[in-house]
């Protein structure tokens, strides 16, 4: 018994009624990733500016004065000034500032006769990015005001020049929104597949499809090709986005990024469809869509927390979500146009997941049919 | 009007309906805990693993960097690549054998430290903009100290120095910033689900119709639906904060009552956001295009990934109308700053307002929807 491209079809076009009819969820589904990427690619960023740093000045010197005018010139803090150690305590308690400068008495004295001079910064580490970063910038204000104030660069370090290649002016949205539609799509994909299956569990008009000639194949991949369809749809008029409105350089080969989304969307449609044909039931099948969907995707796909960065047994962990080969992709492809060969592990992986969530969902498909 | 043996009943039957299905509570309990320990151990904000590559002929400085970098903990050694004899050092980015490359002029590193007019040359792929930076200063750090040892200065003596005292975070973990936001996250998720799947189920599967022909209340089915996923709600962030505080070991500042109120609040805005959006959808399909409709612009403006202070100042009133933002900040100032009282009481009273207005809304519209 073979295949017949009739069957799928058939199933195919039944499923794209119940997508048409549910007008929306259609709409949800064309509209949300296009809406979303503009919007969150515009207005989120990873920078920290206007940090609120509250500053004791005990020194109201030449030197003191220089350096709270090169740290408000840097955009960095929203300095104020504040009197008491009680009134900093305060503020630094109650989420209002995030920091304290003191600079000490004798602060212009030592360093004008030569010797090194100390300021103390405390810093609120609960948000530890901000506090390191904090920290970094605050640095640099100081090499800033000495420098200033001798007028004499002590020959800055001359001796290292870094070039930032693929991303030279380190533009975050070059950054965020191959990453942000890498997650939106691919968290549509497992949802929009999640309930199909369970909800003609649920209906019994799944009795109804096993008593065709249909078989479990024809079944899994007639309902995966509308849902397909309107995937690929979003990937292309996202990636127009991407070109147009954010002018983001795409550099790669558009025919291997296309093969790559036919992957990355196949295998996460197929994952929605195994969660779908294993729990049988709406509650839990969007359960499971969404605790393997959306936060794993935001913390496995490398998106904020570079993998590189994790420990070992997690570097391979996140081998299994597709998210995180797609967006090694998608990042080379749009910005360092990387060849075949260079994303040659990425593409089988996602292959190897493509093929490997359709079988499981075919094979599980069997079982239940088959008693 | 409030039947109390009514809303008994109803909520037996709900968690008779829950306990049925091994799967549900699997997803309940078993995934916001699970999601909490992956993420706990493996998001780490320092940066590690970087392949760099030093392009030089050999000489003291260019093996004493390379065996400071791999000592460091930071970077990890180049196989099969020869620094000494490698032509186009762009190339190794371009076909990803290398995350960074120093390269020295071809006199070498010490000719470039001392004469600066052939400077040394750092690329650094820059797809991921932020791990470019990090990496930046830390190959200049290691260089700089190198230099200094062969009695290079880099730069000129800083006199103006920082010392810097972290506070309530003073090892900057990360697993400490981000156990209360996932705390939020994973229950603020499972209650939006599960309870707006709660109610659209009944009007899918046609059981509505007699729940309302029945003497019950509106005010009665709403509770007796909402409660008994309050009381698993509350059970679940109870549970996640002790793996929170005995499994990483997060040292615990504030009172319980503050951390158990915030925690009430959370999950009463949770489920009257739910049972909103299930008297406005019709079929499960709906309810959960709703909850992803809501759930990632709820996250990504949660302020945990993107700071909201850096949010153009048009849209950041986004933020300020975000229960998960007033609940993770609200939470992370308990857990480790202690809970500031007029700060705590502010965003409670503001998470519990929202709770109020959400649940009179959904109340409204219920009724609305029945007459």
């Amino acid at each position: 018994m073979n295949i017949l491209y009739k069957h799928i079809m058939a199933i195919a076009s039944k499923e794209a009624k119940h997508i048409k009819r549910d007008i929306f969820t259609l709409s949800v589904a064309l509209v949300l990733p296009m809406v979303f990427v503009v919007f969150f690619g515009f207005i989120i960023n990873l920078d920290y500016h206007h940090i609120p740093l509250l500053v004791r000045d005990n020194d109201q010197s030449h030197t003191s004065r220089e350096l709270l005018m090169q740290a408000s010139a840097a955009g960095y803090f929203d300095i104020i000034a504040v009197h008491t150690p009680l009134e900093a305590d305060r503020e630094l308690l109650g989420n209002r500032m995030r920091g304290l400068l003191i600079i000490p008495h004798g602060f212009h004295k030592t360093f004008t006769n030569g010797d090194i001079a100390h300021a103390q910064l405390l810093i609120d580490g609960t948000d530890n990015t901000m506090a390191a970063l904090a920290t970094t910038y605050m640095q640099g204000i100081l090499q800033a005001t000495q420098e200033s104030i001798l007028s004499s660069y002590e020959s800055p370090s001359a001796a290292i020049r870094t070039r930032y290649l693929f991303n030279p002016e380190l533009n975050s949205r070059w950054f965020i929104v191959p990453a942000l539609s890498t997650i939106i799509i691919g968290f549509l994909a497992i949802i929009l597949t999640a309930l199909t299956v369970a909800r003609e569990w649920e209906n019994g008009s799944m009795e109804l499809l096993l008593s065709t000639p249909l078989r479990p194949v024809e079944i899994v991949v007639g309902k995966l090709l509308p849902y397909f369809a309107l995937a690929f749809f979003d990937v292309l008029l996202v990636f127009a986005l991407a070109l147009l409105v954010f002018h983001i350089p795409f550099h790669g080969n558009f025919v291997l990024y296309l093969t790559a989304c036919l992957f990355y969307i196949m295998g996460a449609l197929a994952l929605g469809l195994l969660i779908s044909v294993i729990t049988r039931q709406q509650q839990s099948a969007i359960q499971f869509g969404f605790a393997i969907g959306l936060l794993p995707s935001f913390m496995f796909s490398g998106f904020i927390f570079p993998i590189e960065n994790m420990p070992t047994f997690f570097q391979y962990l996140t081998m299994l979500f597709p998210q995180r080969w797609f967006l090694q992709i998608s990042r080379a492809l749009f910005l360092s146009g990387a060849s075949l060969i260079d994303l040659i592990i990425p593409f089988i992986a996602l292959f190897l997941f493509m093929i490997g969530m359709i079988t499981l969902a075919v094979q599980k498909f069997k079982t239940d049919v088959e008693p | 009007m409030i039947h109390k043996r009514i809303i008994r009943g109803l909520i037996r039957k709900e968690f008779i309906q829950i306990f049925r299905d091994p799967k549900m509570i699997a997803a309940i309990l078993f995934v916001p805990i699970m999601q909490l320990t992956l993420f706990g151990l493996a998001l780490t904000s320092e940066v590690k693993n970087i392949e760099m590559l030093i392009v030089s002929k050999p000489s003291a400085i260019a093996r004493e960097v390379q065996t400071r970098a791999v000592a460091s903990g930071w970077f990890k050694q180049v196989h099969h690549v020869d620094g000494a004899n490698v032509l186009d050092p762009t190339s190794l980015l371009t076909t990803y054998k290398a995350e960074a490359v120093l390269v020295a002029p071809s006199e070498g590193f010490e000719y470039a430290l001392e004469r600066q007019n052939k400077p040394i040359q750092l690329l650094i792929n820059a797809t991921n903009a932020q791990r470019a930076q990090q990496v930046n200063a830390y190959v200049s750090q290691i260089l700089a100290r190198v230099a200094a040892n062969h009695g290079y200065q880099l730069s000129g003596p800083m006199r103006l120095t920082l010392d810097t005292r972290i506070l309530f975070n003073p090892q900057m973990s990360t697993t400490s910033f981000m156990v209360p936001a996932l705390l939020v996250m994973t229950s603020f998720i499972i209650l939006m689900i599960v309870g707006s799947m709660a109610i659209t189920k009944e009007k899918e599967m046609g059981t509505m119709e007699k729940l309302i022909s029945s003497p019950a209340s509106t005010a009665d089915i709403l509770l007796g639906k909402a409660l008994p996923y309050f009381f698993i709600g509350i059970g679940v962030v109870t549970l996640m904060l002790c793996v929170g505080v005995f499994g990483f070991g997060i040292s615990y500042r504030g009172t319980i009552w503050q951390f158990a109120l915030n925690g009430i609040a959370l999950a009463a805005c949770a489920l009257s956001m739910a049972t909103l959006i299930s008297t406005i959808a019709n079929t499960q399909q709906q309810a959960m295009m709703g909850g992803v409709l809501i759930l990632l612009p709820a996250i990504l403006l949660s302020g945990v990934f993107f700071p909201v202070a850096n949010i153009p100042a048009e849209f950041r009133w986004l933020c300020y109308c975000n229960p998960l933002m007033y609940a993770c900040t609200n939470f992370r100032n308990i857990i480790l700053k202690g809970g500031d009282y007029p700060f705590f009481w502010q965003y409670f009273s503001i998470l519990l307002g929202m709770a109020i207005v959400l649940s009179a809304s959904a109340y409204k519209n219920f009724k609305q929807k029945l007459n």
